[in-house]
């Protein structure tokens, strides 16, 4: 007998039954073309939230314990006040590409919803558990040894999240990867933009101060 | 069912990882670590320690460059930032230094506004008071208000070649009331008083304004002329024939009791270790830079400003009345020949 608060999906199969959240995680990781589509389809927003903390928390714990930590600078006891900056952050950041990627990669064909695509965006961050563990298998390394390694997975992190977002916008628009490479590296591009203009007014600043000073 | 479980572990591990890191975090946080940067500071250190000792009997050195105004250069990256309050803040920085015995002031000024000179002055005696000796070098001139300045310290030094004197005042105001008229500009004042817009720049100047203005300027020549000769011990009635706007040479102020011996900086140095009774070759402390002062105060002269119609026609709105010499023709009559002029 089927309860009065059933859900629609009580009576399906195994096999249809929508995925559960651990699995959307786990087809983040190894298959993002499907997590994109259940993410979509879903809009599990509490699971951006879940991501953005822990890999918030995996990152700040990494970077106070890496081999170049700012610990010195008493960036230890501030561990929970850089956490809470770092969350509200990476929600800016979020946001911010989310709505950038959205203006680069909107055509004819799919419109898009820029609250899905904060979601998506939000769960590629979700390779960034991972620098915790990294940082505790090598600290007990060498300094050099733990450099090494800790710089290039933190490099390999990186670009496994850069890659999920790309792939995330590219099935969720339905745009070319081409193209998707372009909305997810606009942000860059233009933030690459204003620094080079901010450093060529410092620059010309510059060398007007020294003809100044040699004149 | 196998890849909640499996990322279930995944996710578990991760925020076990942060658990214990966290942990070693706190424990790291006790322990006191050099980081690669402490590191280098400290090689700095060393390296410059021969150079500059922070401690025993020091020498103060602050430099007085340009125009002394209130106003103070906007330049975040200049070698010799200016603005009296700037000068002001140094010497006052070295006065409560208990290592710094003596403090040299090196001029190399054409004067400024009075208030700004004055305050300077009035900062050297407070040092002099705490037991400072005070000595002025004199790099290419120190003229007018530079001068006033050097005459508060204890000595002055000067080279042979620098040039200083031009005790007077002067006060300067243009009559750009034909220029006005051609480019059909008309000003409508109204002031509260017959003398409101003394010195304005869109009419001439009335004889009663004159005569009040050469009293003003005969007023501060007065408390200009009385400052030297108190603090160069020469009788008023000495100093006003040389007091007349005239400039000298290092070699005919050390003739004419203006300054105390020829030399250069380091011959300053030397005579304030001497008067502060330093033994052996003295250690000299700069005031600090204030990096993050220089910073905003740039992004404030850059963005925050917006000039008005006098700073745009007349420029900084600095003191009209100056102790300052007109440098252009004195530098061009003083120029040493370059070998293409000889």
């Amino acid at each position: 007998m089927q309860s009065e608060f059933a859900l629609p999906y009580d009576n399906m199969s195994p096999l249809e039954k929508p995925e559960g959240a651990l699995t959307i995680l786990y087809n983040q990781l190894v298959s993002p073309k499907k997590a994109v589509q259940a993410l979509s389809e879903r809009r599990p927003y509490w699971l951006a939230f879940f991501v953005i903390v822990l890999s918030v928390l995996s990152r700040m714990t990494a970077g106070l314990l890496s081999p170049s930590s700012p610990l010195v600078f008493g960036a230890g006891s501030l561990f929970a006040l850089l956490c809470i900056a770092q969350f509200f952050i990476t929600v800016i950041f979020a946001i911010a590409a989310a709505s950038i990627y959205h203006f680069a990669a909107t055509n004819e064909f799919k419109l898009g919803d820029v609250r899905v695509l904060f979601l998506l965006i939000a769960v590629c961050f979700l390779p960034g558990i991972f620098f915790a563990p990294i940082t505790l298998l090598v600290y007990g390394l060498p300094s050099a040894a733990a450099t090494a390694v800790w710089t290039l997975c933190a490099i390999g992190l990186w670009v496994w999240s850069f890659v999920l977002q790309i792939i995330a916008v590219k099935n969720y628009y339905e745009i070319s990867g081409g193209r998707s490479f372009f909305a997810v590296i606009l942000p860059f591009i233009l933030v690459g933009a204003l620094g080079a203009a901010v450093f060529v007014l410092m620059f010309a600043y510059l060398v007007g101060t020294i003809r100044g000073l040699v004149g | 069912m196998k890849k909640s479980f499996f990322m279930l572990l995944i996710l578990l591990l991760c925020i076990a990882s942060v658990v214990v890191g966290i942990m070693l975090l706190r424990k790291e946080s006790a322990r006191p670590r050099m980081s690669a940067l402490d590191r280098l500071a400290s090689t700095f250190e060393r390296r410059f320690a021969k150079f500059e000792p922070r401690r025993g009997p020091s020498v103060g050195l602050v430099r007085i460059f340009g125009a002394i105004t209130f106003t103070e250069s906007q330049g975040m990256f200049e070698a010799y930032p200016r603005g009296a309050l700037r000068t002001i803040r140094a010497i006052r920085q070295l006065r409560e230094n208990p290592s710094v015995k003596a403090i040299v002031i090196e001029i190399n000024s054409p004067g400024g506004t009075v208030g700004s000179v004055q305050e300077i002055c009035h900062e050297i005696k407070m040092a002099q008071k705490a037991g400072k000796k005070v000595i002025a070098s004199v790099a290419d001139m120190a003229f007018s208000g530079g001068y006033y300045i050097a005459s508060a310290c204890d000595k002055i030094v000067a080279n042979p070649g620098s040039l200083t004197g031009s005790i007077g005042v002067i006060i300067v105001g243009a009559d750009l009331q034909k220029l006005f008229d051609i480019i059909g500009i008309k000003f409508n004042v109204l002031k509260s008083g017959e003398h409101k817009d003394i010195l304005a720049y869109w009419r001439d100047m009335t004889d009663e304004e004159r005569n009040l203005l050469q009293t003003l300027v005969m007023d501060c020549y007065q408390q200009f002329v009385t400052a030297v000769s108190e603090g160069r011990n020469i009788p008023i009635e000495k100093l006003l024939p040389l007091a007349d706007g005239r400039i000298f040479s290092g070699t005919q102020a050390l003739d004419n009791q203006l300054i105390d011996s020829l030399g250069t900086l380091d011959d300053a140095i030397n005579l304030a270790a001497e008067l502060a009774e330093i033994k052996g070759k003295p250690s000299i402390i700069r005031p600090t830079i204030e990096p993050f002062e220089r910073f905003f105060k740039f992004i404030d002269a850059k963005f925050g400003k917006t000039p008005s119609l006098k700073d745009m026609v007349m420029g900084e709105c600095d003191s009209p009345i100056q102790y300052r010499a007109n440098i252009g023709s004195a530098q061009a009559a003083f120029a040493y020949p370059t070998n293409s002029q000889q």
